[in-house]
């Protein structure tokens, strides 16, 4: 007597193993793969930020097919193949809607490989933390200082050794001695030195209490497009309910200025 | 470089043909005229890039129709054509419309189905290469399409695809052995729930219910398989039995099933044996003479040694026997002799006379049968299938004019003229010797083995099994079976090994196999002797213990020497300077910064400087840097 039909049960089986060898697959599959995310060095609230993507692959031998991470509705990436071993880099762009510090939160490595039926996922919880600057508004404010003035327009009493060459004069001791004319201090007696204009223009301060805007978080979104828009022509500073940042500019200053304003409140 | 859609369309192709070649010879011509348009129509399309669509609706409406007769078709009588049919045009149908995932895995799953419904029909091992194919095939195609269904347009390299498909490779490669392990251990249940759907065979091979010598001039000799039977090779050829007669009317032997009560008490060698039988229409149970046991459910057993299976073998079914192999079996009890000596009606003077010269000259019935065994020995006597002696007196002929017949002709005569002289007789019919497969470890019977014999009861002994054929001139020809095979039926008899291995160990398993199984591994274990079990247990411990410790040492063993000399620089900071906390998370020059040891620092540099511009460091700075570690202890 025979029960129904074997090669039936042969096929069951055989189904019921695939099952089970795709489960196995499927989790060996996103087994240690391990995401890591790079902050870029500035992150405006509401616009996309491109984050380096680190894949690291730990598993010796066994390659890892169609990785997807995805950042809990925030950002996505698939990776169709990440060899045995193999740190792949990657970009995934991540959009912060509020400024302030933050961290990426949970990201999830998912794959629905081998087959389409299920999709596995792993959680990384990510403490990559990043100081979102307040979002840039576009503002008409010269920032509000009464010293304030347009680059360009200021008068030219201010000597500096970066700008124009704007005459020659005797050497008074104080100058420095790269700025002496030596060609032409060799024809004469006297040390003559030359005399350049100043390319930088004066200190912006922001007052953020006199920049237009309805609430704070305008204003901090203004202040924020000034410093983006100024920060590497002219020295800037800030006046924070009183306090005092000493303008001054470069990228450095930027960004010190930038995450005084995320942080605004938050202290 | 192959994108993805093409190679899954090919894939489905493939898996299309693997999964409906072997229905094909099995369906009608309207459903095998669809499937070869479906394919045409499918690798048209391919060659044309996969454009020149179908609708999918109006494939489905067209569908309609065809459902709808089909359905009408089915009946309690005829429940598996419609089925496969259907399985079979719904598969064309979707090999010509659009490959989008859905259909494609449609493709997939309906080819496994078409697969699977041949089993409905045919139950040979050719299921195995097409399931194997399948089951290659499958993977790959179920793994690309994952692929395509991310991303349709993608397109692969060769490395990608090779490490793809080796990864599909590894997943059948997992698959198979646990399919071995599920299909044993899948339940069963004691009444075959499907049985209904297979077709009834029509089988008309098997054990005659008479023997009539005379009837024919010339015996067929078909080569069909009958039984295989899995014993050790016995010496002489083994004789199945499967039935006796005990009734004669003219020359035709029957069975009379009022057979008069008896006891037999076995004698000789015990032989365990496994009888695979064929479908065929004869409920007689085969095994080697004399049984004692047969493991069959539904059995019926008559005090000759008769047994029948109640529930017919429409199928292929494998039973086990116990046999005795002895050639004589007494009676506990006194046979009933006047049964066993009844004659025809009209018995020809000349078999009359040669029954009384052997009943005058023998004085008992063991000295009778010898006299008639010397008769047939010394008669010159021929076996032969041709040239029969044919009408009422087919037996005087044969004895007295050709002298020659085939067993029939000579057990029908014997067991006559025994009758005759006063000793009870009877006729076996069974099966004699078989072609012993050594690979298998089986006798191979075919139908063309049929046999009769003669079964003589002398009294104080009990039956004694007497082969007349075997007094014949040329016998020694016809039985022996030290012929060494060609290669032609060498090749066969491994193929027919393969084959029955596939019937023992798939066709045939059923939920009593399941249990016996189950049983026997608890016996064995109830049975294992105390200090077995507890010298067993030690050893299965220290082996368990030995795989766990393996495991947690494999990173030490199986990792780099970079790897291990940063795993002792570790431990010997971690111990060193405690206050440092965790090392883990710290970076080496943040651990170098930290502690303020020069030799720390010292080792720190050398072996960033190799490692982490990725060259392998060399022994002798191995060397040096474990002397650092060494100092640092």
């Amino acid at each position: 007597m025979n029960t129904g039909n074997n090669l039936l049960f042969l096929v069951v089986s055989a189904l019921l193993a695939f099952m089970a060898a795709t489960g196995y697959a499927g989790m060996l599959n996103i087994k240690g793969v391990i995401p890591e995310l790079l902050p870029p060095d500035e992150i405006f609230a509401g616009t996309p930020a491109r984050f380096n993507l680190l894949l690291r692959n730990k598993k010796r031998y066994i390659p890892s097919f169609l990785i997807r991470l995805s950042v809990a509705g925030n950002g996505e990436a698939l990776l169709p193949f990440v060899g045995s071993a193999e740190n792949l880099a990657s970009t995934m762009t991540l959009t912060f809607p509020e400024r302030g510090r933050q961290t990426v939160g949970r990201i999830s490595v998912s794959s629905p490989f081998p087959v389409n039926f299920f999709t596995r996922y792993w959680n990384y919880s990510s403490d990559t933390a990043c100081i979102v600057y307040p979002r840039p508004l576009p503002s008409a404010d010269n920032g509000a200082g009464d010293d304030a003035a347009r680059p360009g327009s200021s008068t030219k009493e201010i000597r500096g050794l970066d700008g124009e060459l704007e005459g020659i004069r005797e050497y008074s001791g104080a100058e420095p001695l790269r700025a002496i004319h030596w060609k032409l201090s060799a024809r004469g007696e006297e040390l003559l030195v030359k005399e350049f204009g100043s390319r930088s223009a004066p200190p912006l301060i922001i007052k953020l209490e006199s920049l237009s805007g309805t609430d704070i978080e305008a204003k901090l979104s203004h202040a924020a497009w000034l410093i983006k828009q100024r920060a590497m022509e002219q020295p800037v500073g800030l006046e924070l309910d009183g306090r005092i940042i000493l303008p001054a500019s470069g990228r450095r200053h930027a960004s010190l200025l930038l995450t005084e304003l995320a942080l605004y409140g938050h202290h | 470089m192959v994108t993805t859609s093409r190679l899954i369309a090919y894939l489905s192709l493939a898996i299309s043909l693997a999964g409906v070649i072997p229905l094909f010879v099995w369906l009608e011509t309207f459903p095998r005229l669809i499937v070869v348009l479906g394919l045409a129509v499918g690798m048209l399309q391919e060659l044309r890039q996969g454009r020149w669509y179908v609708k999918n609706w109006q494939l489905n409406i067209a569908l309609v129709p065809l459902f709808s007769w089909y359905i009408l078709q089915y009946s309690r009588s005829n429940p598996i054509q419609p089925v496969v049919s259907v399985l079979a045009i719904m598969l064309a149908v979707r090999l010509c419309g659009e490959k989008n995932t859905r259909n494609l895995l449609q493709i997939n799953l309906l080819a496994l189905f078409c697969l699977a419904s041949t089993s409905l029909f045919d139950l040979s091992p050719s299921f195995l290469f097409w399931l194997g194919l399948l089951l290659l095939l499958l993977p790959a195609s179920l793994v690309v399409l994952t692929f395509h269904a991310q991303n349709n347009t993608l397109a692969l390299q060769g490395r990608e695809l090779r490490k793809i498909l080796m990864a599909a490779l590894l997943i059948v490669l997992v698959t198979l052995p646990a399919m071995v392990v599920l299909f044993p251990i899948l339940p069963r249940t004691a009444f075959p729930l499907w049985h209904f759907l297979n077709p009834p065979v029509s089988g008309t091979t098997g054990i005659s219910d008479k023997v009539e010598p005379g009837s024919t001039a010339n015996a067929a000799e078909t080569r069909t398989l009958a039984f295989r039977a899995e014993l050790p090779r016995q010496t002489q050829p083994p004789y199945w039995r499967a039935t006796v007669f005990n009734r004669i009317n003219g020359n035709r032997w029957s069975r009379n099933p009022g057979v008069p009560h008896e006891t037999i008490i076995h004698s000789g060698v015990p032989v365990s044996q496994t009888i695979t039988v064929e479908p065929s229409a004869s409920r007689l149970v085969i095994s080697l003479d004399t049984a004692a046991e047969i493991s069959l459910p539904r059995l019926r057993v008559s005090p000759d040694a008769v047994f029948e299976n109640l529930r017919g073998f429409s199928r292929r079914t494998s039973y086990t026997a116990r046999s005795f192999s002895g050639s004589i079996r007494s009676t506990s009890v006194p046979i009933k002799r006047g049964f066993y000596l009844t004659l025809p009606e009209r018995l020809s003077p000349g078999i009359r006379h040669l029954a009384d010269q052997i009943s005058r000259e023998g004085r008992s019935d063991a000295e009778r049968l010898e006299r008639a065994e010397q008769y047939f020995l010394n008669g010159g006597y021929r076996y032969s299938r041709e040239g029969l002696p044919t009408g009422h007196d087919a037996l005087d002929q044969f004895l007295f004019v050709s002298k020659q017949g085939h067993c029939e002709f000579f057990a029908s005569s014997l067991a006559i003229l025994l009758r005759a002289a006063g000793v009870p007789a009877r006729l076996v019919g069974g099966y004699l010797g078989g072609d012993y497969n050594e690979l298998g470890g089986y006798y191979l019977v075919s139908e063309d083995r049929a046999h009769v014999w003669v079964e003589a009861y002398v009294e104080g002994k009990g039956w004694i099994r007497t082969d007349p054929s075997r007094f014949a001139v040329n016998a020694s020809t016809l039985w022996s079976d030290k012929k060494r095979p060609g290669f032609g039926a060498r090749l066969r008899l491994v193929l027919d090994a393969l084959d029955y291995r596939w019937t023992r160990t798939v066709v045939t398993y059923d939920f009593e196999r399941q249990a016996e199984q189950l049983r026997s591994a608890g016996t064995k274990l109830q049975t294992l002797e105390h200090g077995i079990r507890w010298r067993w247990l030690l050893l299965s411990g220290v082996l368990l213990f030995g795989l766990i410790a393996l495991f947690k040492i494999r990173r030490q063993w199986f990792c780099s020497r970079e790897e291990r000399l940063l795993r002792r620089f570790k431990r010997v900071v971690k111990s060193r300077y405690v206050t440092l906390g965790n090392v883990d998370n710290l970076g080496l020059f943040e651990i170098a910064a930290a502690s303020g040891d020069t030799r720390v620092q010292q080792f720190v540099e050398r072996y960033a400087a190799a490692v982490y511009q990725d060259k392998k460091l060399g022994p002798g700075e191995i060397r040096q840097l474990n002397r650092l570690l060494d100092e640092l202890k």
